[in-house]
């Protein structure tokens, strides 16, 4: 906490904000009553009311414009947008107080888009959730979208536009862009973040014809060229693949995070659960064959997963094509035997077993040639992918950028427009961005903070959330959608599409113009263009692809010739690699302390990046967690501390980018290490020979799970180090329940199997077990009961549902030190086990959070009854009520009880409180807290019902979490209803209650882990065996 | 001249128990004379410096887990009780030597207890007021810790009578009044006494007040004596109670290492057994310091080393049966606790509890170690340290791992649990000290009863 707040006084001094002004009514956000009051709008108000009563004011008279003040002071700051948007589901547009109003839109990412559904409290955006029209969301988020709305409320936002520091009006800017045009745009470049917008396509063309001598560049840190480049060498153009992975049985990933943050992760992870959803053991699922050099969320859903170094994916891929040749595929490649031979064969074997459905995936940081040879094989393989065009011009070319920075580096460059993104922060260390861009006269920077490379810009504009302004994204099969602004700017932010106004139009033009005349001319191109626009609004998609799917040629000789030559790592050296942080990304998230507090997938840390580790290389180099060490590439060095993770490659490092952030606000400043320094445009994805040298120092990191057989081992008494590694191992099958498809076909009711005195006894009931209620209190086979079931089998650790819950029950971000205290608040944990070889693990996930149990430990133990059970089953915590004894929590078996130590929610600043569910009550220190079902939902729905005068059905609840899940493995419902999705699911052989021998009877109950695995591979004997 | 005069058992008794020629008015001038003291001696002055110095720490530390949470403690999740249920339970655990000695002891007649149970009462009281400190400070908002209370208010809240914590609640308040009376009831003969031997008018009028009037008279002692019989009958089952009540906090919880049947008993033997072990370091230094080495004896401390070895060896089994049944049960949950107990990362708080409360107190078996002063001294500061570690063993050791390995963690405590545990040391002094110098550290009434003049039968024994 008080890191926090030193951070924030630090902050102050660095970003020329004053922090008086900064949350001011002259920002179009109000304090307090005592500011409207001096607003203009009051003032009007006054004039107004003085006009229609000009006899005097009546004491009646007075109490209406008290009330009216009131009113007003409410409207003020509920900017509703001026522009006519369109709700989701509600008919009328007037606004009830206390009822949330859903608005489609979508989340650009990069050149992609998400639809979303953004959920409003009096026209104040509080969450996001998946829309279920969209292709691409199908109803599911991811955790970036589930964070935004943090971005949004972020204090530390920047403000208005600046020049020199100095805050200016807008038209400033305008007069500056339009003396720009002098010399078709001879000097002018403008730098621009990846995008699918129709708009900024159109602007980009618009901008080409003004200035046709003008640079536009796009540049992001973390791009797909190299695919790119590689189906451009492949099919002869550049074209951006679609994994349709419902069609897909056997999927080879190399090296990418595809169920990770790799792009389109919402609608892949999907797609990959779906065929994984087993009704019973004669149901069939796809089989993950994953080819990594670190964990990800991907290995650890693989059901073989082969541990090899990036730089030795080229040669795997040789093997492959080798044995893919023997099986009859039209390949131009030699044999070739490994110590990976068994796997690859096998791979091979069933890739072209279930030939039209099977998929090779290669990670985007593979270089172009292998990218090639991998579509080339899919193409033999008549691989499930569709191609579609790619726009080049939002999509990231190093080359233009590299031959851009020169030529700022030359000083030819007097005018930069830079559209978001860092490049100062982020650009590759060879590019000397910072230095080049220093020899600009004068640059504009568009940015949400003021961030490093505003602060080598002359112009700074305030960038708009996408919450805040109209704008339009595309998925990549050509589904476009309009992002609809839901409220108005906070701090006077512009859009992209805003900024670049001036310049294409030569005049201000708001973006809801601009943005529905691109769809007017070319996109809806109808007459009843209203219509269709409202439509589109209104659902969040353009049901109508812009883009058809490309025939491709069908490769007919693929060649292993393509490859360039294996690096060769030298003895003692590593291959470090840059991965994109599944919580900052590439240092855009920084500043969202949602994501910053997440436990990262695999490893459980927060609040820092580190430099992954395998077991065998600490051992050899005596690091341990947290030990600094200085990692060295051709003469650039920087320090990081190290982090041992099971699954990581002898041979590599691995480093997240995005952290070490400099000027990025009061939480990212300063949070984790900046790895950029390390990365050059040619080794964007990995380096190679890098030298690792052990410091003598250590440096905190915060991590949610213990590390067994590490630390806390080390304190074990002599001689019993492997003590708690032991105990987790012959744990892991009781608490995730697991098998292997083949067995599960044997034994269908495994997840009874066992010892029998564990067995609760089926034909009594909860009541019996009890000292206390010989007859039940409530009778729970009538009414609404409400469960969840989840399925352990999709589930990839994604982390979307924790930050879903999170957004949704208002949960407090604690800082780095409580979280070294043990003391994150996160509702759903997600528990993550390691058993087998370390190098390579095979890994066992489960989200746990409340379980609501019938026979609920809590309960009885809680001196002043504050926590209890309902009618419907949910076990409840009465926050008014409760005391502090933390006596529940301790009683909790599954320990999913959060107290707060200290008051987390009061230095919440007043714009971050915005983005609070006004549904669901902040929680004051002493109080303990915990899952309630969502029950504010539950709530909401039963009294719709009620009002429609109709029973509750499947379906009218959503929690939170299930919403957001893209794996769908999360099921809520009446389990009275015997036709509801979460009964059907507990009604599976696989259901089981975590830990039922203690005979609390939960309402959560999991579906078991089966993995699909190749018995010809699960015999144990080879690398990349799972036994 | 041979003295023929054989002696009666009665004076061996006495001889033991008081050695050297004492008899009532020597009796009541040693006691007595402690509280009439002119001058306070220097050495009070500077423990009761010291006293006043942690209650200042205690008090300052209470004040900020006030003003900023029980954050500032070490406690985190899964370990969400740390020092403060360690201490709770260690305080009311020396407070059970109280109340043994004067009730339990009396009703069978160990006339050796006379010596001790004035002391031994005292600390129980203080000891009690430094546990029940515990409960009103750890709980997460202090403002509303009254809501333990059965207390009918406007909004419809009862406490919640199946909670081990109500159970506890008032098992330590009834202890406490109980315990309070009985000890008040003790003294309101020596109150007379000193009101009787009073210089001043002040002494005399406040001992007076307290007195309630006593005169010594035969009618008044049959009164008396019943009632202090009725009050030791009414304490004899707190003894057992209090302890298996606080147990039951641990023992009706799910978790594996609480969840156990033995432990009432358990508890209850290692109350006493702390509890003596604080008798013994009380008295040792009082009758050092007040040189009453005539009073509380070898003897008396010798019958308290016995009951030492008794509940040591008690607590001992019950540390070893509690492994046993872990392995007996085949639960695997419930193995693992004990054995990270004894090999896990907190072995050493483990071993610790083992070595001074069962190995240490093996040396009571030969008298020589019974009656070895230091030894004694030492031992029953061993004693109390190995009884802290037993509950940092229950209640840390148990909650950092418990069923969900992804929930496990390691505890840490900080500053905070250590000054407010240092501080209930400058509570439990300020008093201790106040009550060495105002009122008669040994009962002079009852200290008197093993003097063969105080015996009815004199000389007729049998």
């Amino acid at each position: 906490m008080s890191q926090i707040k030193n951070k924030s006084k630090e902050f102050v001094d660095t970003n020329q904000i004053d922090q008086n002004t900064a949350q001011s009514h002259e920002f179009g956000y109000w304090k307090s009553l005592k500011d409207i009051s001096s607003s203009e709008d009051y003032d009007n108000y006054l004039k107004q009311s003085e006009h229609h009563e000009d006899n005097g004011l009546s004491r009646r008279n007075f109490l209406s414009l008290v009330a009216a003040s009131v009113a007003l002071a409410g409207l003020e700051g509920c900017k509703k947008p001026v522009q006519k948007i369109i709700p989701y589901v509600e008919a009328e547009i007037a606004t009830i107080p206390g009822i949330p109003k859903h608005y489609a839109s979508t989340m650009p990412f990069k050149n992609n888009a998400l639809g979303i559904i953004i959920e409003n409290h009096d026209e104040r955006p509080v969450k996001v959730e998946g829309n279920e029209k969209h292709p691409a969301s199908m109803g599911k988020s991811n955790s970036f979208s589930q964070a935004t709305t943090l971005d949004m409320y972020d204090p530390d936002r920047s403000r208005g536009v600046r020049f020199n520091g100095k805050k200016v009006d807008w038209s400033e800017y305008i007069k500056y862009a339009q003396s720009l045009n002098s010399s078709n745009g001879k000097n002018l470049a403008i730098i621009s973040q990846e995008s699918s917008s129709p708009t900024m396509q159109y602007m980009h063309s618009e901008f080409k014809k003004t200035y046709p001598k003008a640079d536009w560049v796009t540049y992001e840190p973390i791009n797909n060229e190299n695919l790119y480049k590689g189906i451009e060498q492949a099919f002869g153009k550049k074209l951006q693949p679609f994994n349709r992975l419902e069609n897909a049985q056997t999927i080879l990933s190399v090296g990418s995070d595809f169920l990770g943050v790799e792009d389109n992760c919402v609608y892949h992870t999907r797609k990959f659960a779906q065929n994984r959803d087993l009704e019973d053991e004669t149901s069939t699922m796809n089989r993950l064959y994953v080819v990594e050099s670190f964990m990800t969320p991907t290995g650890s859903s693989a059901d073989h997963r082969l541990n090899v170094p990036n730089h030795e994916f080229s040669s795997v891929l040789k093997e492959l094509a080798g044995e893919l040749k023997k099986l009859g595929l039209k390949i131009d490649a030699s044999p070739m035997k490994t110590s990976n031979h068994l796997w690859i064969k096998t791979v091979a074997e069933d890739l072209m077993k279930n030939k039209g459905e099977s998929i090779i995936i290669g990670g985007s940081d593979l270089s172009p040639d292998i990218h090639c040879l991998i579509a080339g094989i899919n193409s033999q393989l008549n691989a499930p992918i569709d191609y579609y065009p790619l726009s080049s011009s939002h999509v990231t070319s190093m080359t233009d950028f590299k031959a851009l920075c020169k030529k700022m580096a030359k000083g030819s460059v007097d005018n930069l427009i830079i559209l978001g993104g860092n490049p100062v922060y982020d650009a590759p260390a060879d590019c000397n961005f910072e230095a080049s861009l220093k020899k600009v006269k004068s640059s504009v920077h568009l940015s949400n903070i003021y961030d490093e490379t505003s602060k080598h810009c002359q112009w700074n504009i305030a960038q708009a959330h996408f919450f805040e302004t109209w704008g339009d994204a595309m998925t990549y099969d050509g589904y476009a959608s309009i992002i609809q602004p839901q409220i108005r700017p906070l701090f006077d932010s512009k859009s992209a599409i805003q900024v670049l106004t001036p310049l294409v139009f030569k005049e201000d033009r708001s973006s809801y113009d601009t943005v529905k005349n691109v769809w007017k001319n070319s996109i809806i191109k109808e007459t009843n263009f209203e219509r269709k626009w409202e439509k589109i609004l209104h659902e969040g998609v353009h049901v109508r692809p812009l883009l058809n799917s490309q025939k491709v040629r069908t490769v007919n000789k693929v060649s292993t010739a393509v490859l360039s030559k294996e690096p060769v790592l030298e003895n003692n050296k590593f291959e470090v690699i840059f991965a994109p942080s599944s919580s900052v990304y590439d240092g855009r998230y920084a500043n969202n302390g949602w994501l910053q507090e997440i436990p990262k997938p695999i490893t459980s840390l927060t609040w820092d990046n580190a430099a992954f580790v395998s077991m065998k290389v600490a051992k050899k180099l005596n690091i341990k967690n947290g030990q600094m060490i200085e990692i060295s590439i051709s003469g650039v060095s920087i320090k990081v501390p190290a982090w041992i993770v099971p699954g990581q490659n002898q041979k590599t490092i691995t480093l997240e980018l995005g952290y070490g952030r400099e000027f990025s606000g009061r939480i990212g400043s300063g949070v984790g290490f900046n790895v950029y320094p390390l990365r050059t445009s040619s080794n964007m994805g990995y380096a190679m020979n890098a030298e690792i040298k052990t410091l003598n120092e250590t440096y905190p990191l915060a991590s949610t799970q213990e590390h067994y057989g590490l630390e806390e081992d080390k304190l074990a008494a002599p001689g019993f180090s492997d003590l708690s590694t032991n105990e987790v191992q012959s744990r892991i099958p009781d608490l995730v329940k697991q098998s292997t498809l083949e067995e599960y076909k044997k034994h269908p009711e495994f997840v009874q199997d066992i010892v029998e005195s564990h067995k609760p006894d089926k034909k009594r009931s909860w009541a019996d077990h009890s000292m206390y209620n010989p007859e039940p209190e409530y009778d729970y086979s009538k009414g609404n009961q409400w469960g969840m079931s989840i399925d352990l089998t999709s589930c990839t650790s994604c982390n979307a549902c924790s930050i879903a819950c999170q957004s949704e029950n208002n949960i407090p971000v604690v800082g780095k030190q409580q979280v070294m205290n043990g003391r994150e608040m996160h509702w759903i944990r997600i528990d993550n086990y390691f058993s087998g070889d370390p190098d390579n693990p095979e890994v066992s996930t489960q989200s746990v959070s409340c379980v609501h149990c019938e026979l609920a430990p809590c309960e009885q133990v809680c001196p002043v009854g504050a926590t209890t059970h309902s009618t419907d089953g949910v076990n409840q915590m009465t926050y008014n009520r409760c005391l502090g004894t933390r006596y529940c929590a301790n009683n909790c078996p599954y320990k999913v009880r959060k107290f707060n130590f200290y008051n987390y929610t009061r230095d919440l600043p007043e714009v971050v409180q915005m983005a609070m569910n006004p549904d669901v009550s902040m929680r004051f220190r002493g109080v303990m807290e915990k899952c309630t079902y969502c029950y504010q939902r539950v709530s909401e729905a039963r009294i719709k019902a009620e009002n429609e005068n109709r029973d509750l059905v499947d379906g009218d609840i959503k929690v939170a979490c299930a919403q957001s899940c893209p794996a769908d493995a999360i099921k809520f419902g009446d389990i009275n209803d015997p036709n509801s999705e979460v009964s059907k699911a507990k009604r599976r052989n696989r259901d089981y209650a975590l830990l039922g021998q203690l005979g609390t009877s939960p309402r959560t109950t999991y579906l078991a882990k089966i993995r699909n695995q190749n018995p010809k591979l699960s015999s144990g004997s080879h690398q990349g065996a799972h036994h | 001249m041979i003295d023929h005069k054989i002696k009666s058992k009665a004076e061996i008794r006495a001889e033991k128990l008081l050695p050297g020629n004492q008899d009532f008015t020597t009796i009541t001038d040693d006691i007595a004379g402690v509280p009439e003291q002119k001058k306070t001696p220097i050495q009070w002055w500077l423990l009761f410096g010291l006293a006043l110095s942690l209650l200042a720490i205690f008090a300052g530390s209470v004040g900020f887990l006030i003003w900023e949470g029980t954050g500032i403690w070490g406690i985190n999740n899964p370990v969400f009780w740390g020092w403060a249920i360690i201490n709770f339970v260690w305080w009311v655990g020396i407070g059970h030597a109280g109340t043994l000695i004067s009730a339990i002891l009396h009703l069978f007649r160990q006339n050796w207890r006379n010596a001790i149970n004035r002391f031994a009462e005292t600390m129980t009281l203080f000891a009690v007021i430094c546990a029940l400190v515990f409960p009103g400070i750890h709980v997460g908002r202090i403002w509303v810790a009254y809501w333990f209370l059965p207390i009918p208010n406007q909004m419809g809240m009862w406490p919640n009578m199946r909670s081990p914590l109500i159970w506890d609640f008032f098992a330590v308040f009834t202890y406490f009044t109980v315990s309070l009376l009985f000890w008040y009831t003790g003294l309101i003969p020596d109150l007379a006494t000193l009101r009787d031997r009073a210089k001043t008018n002040l002494k005399r009028k406040i001992y007076g007040f307290f007195a309630l009037g006593w005169r010594g008279g035969n009618r008044q002692w049959q009164h008396y004596e019943l009632a202090y019989l009725v009050l030791a009958g009414i304490s004899t089952p707190l003894v057992l109670s209090v302890h298996s009540v606080v147990s039951s906090d641990f023992a009706t919880s799910v978790i594996p290492g609480w969840h156990t049947t033995i432990f009432p008993p358990y508890f209850v033997a290692g109350a006493i057994y702390s509890g003596f072990g604080m008798v013994m370091t009380l008295s040792i230094i009082a009758r050092k310091v007040y040189n009453l080495g005539h009073i509380i004896t070898l003897e008396h401390l010798d019958k308290m080393a016995q009951i030492m070895l008794l509940t040591g060896c008690m607590v001992g089994y019950a540390y070893s049966m509690e492994f046993f049944v872990a392995w007996y049960s085949g639960n695997a949950y419930e193995s693992f606790a004990f054995v990270n107990r004894a090999l896990g990362p907190y072995w050493w708080g483990y071993w610790a509890m083992i070595f001074c409360n069962v190995v240490v107190p093996q040396f009571f078996w030969f008298e020589r170690y019974r009656r070895h002063i230091p030894f004694l001294f030492i031992t029953s500061i061993l004693v109390n340290i190995g009884m802290w570690f037993e509950r940092f063993v229950i209640v840390v050791i148990t909650l950092h791992r418990d069923f969900m390995p992804g929930a496990w963690a390691m505890y840490n405590p900080t500053i905070f649990d250590v000054s407010i545990y240092i501080g209930t040391f400058g509570l439990f002094f300020t008093g201790f000290l106040l009550f060495l110098r105002f009122l008669p550290m040994v009962s002079i009434a009852e200290a008197k009863l093993v003097l063969p003049e105080s015996n009815p039968h004199h000389g007729h024994e049998e």
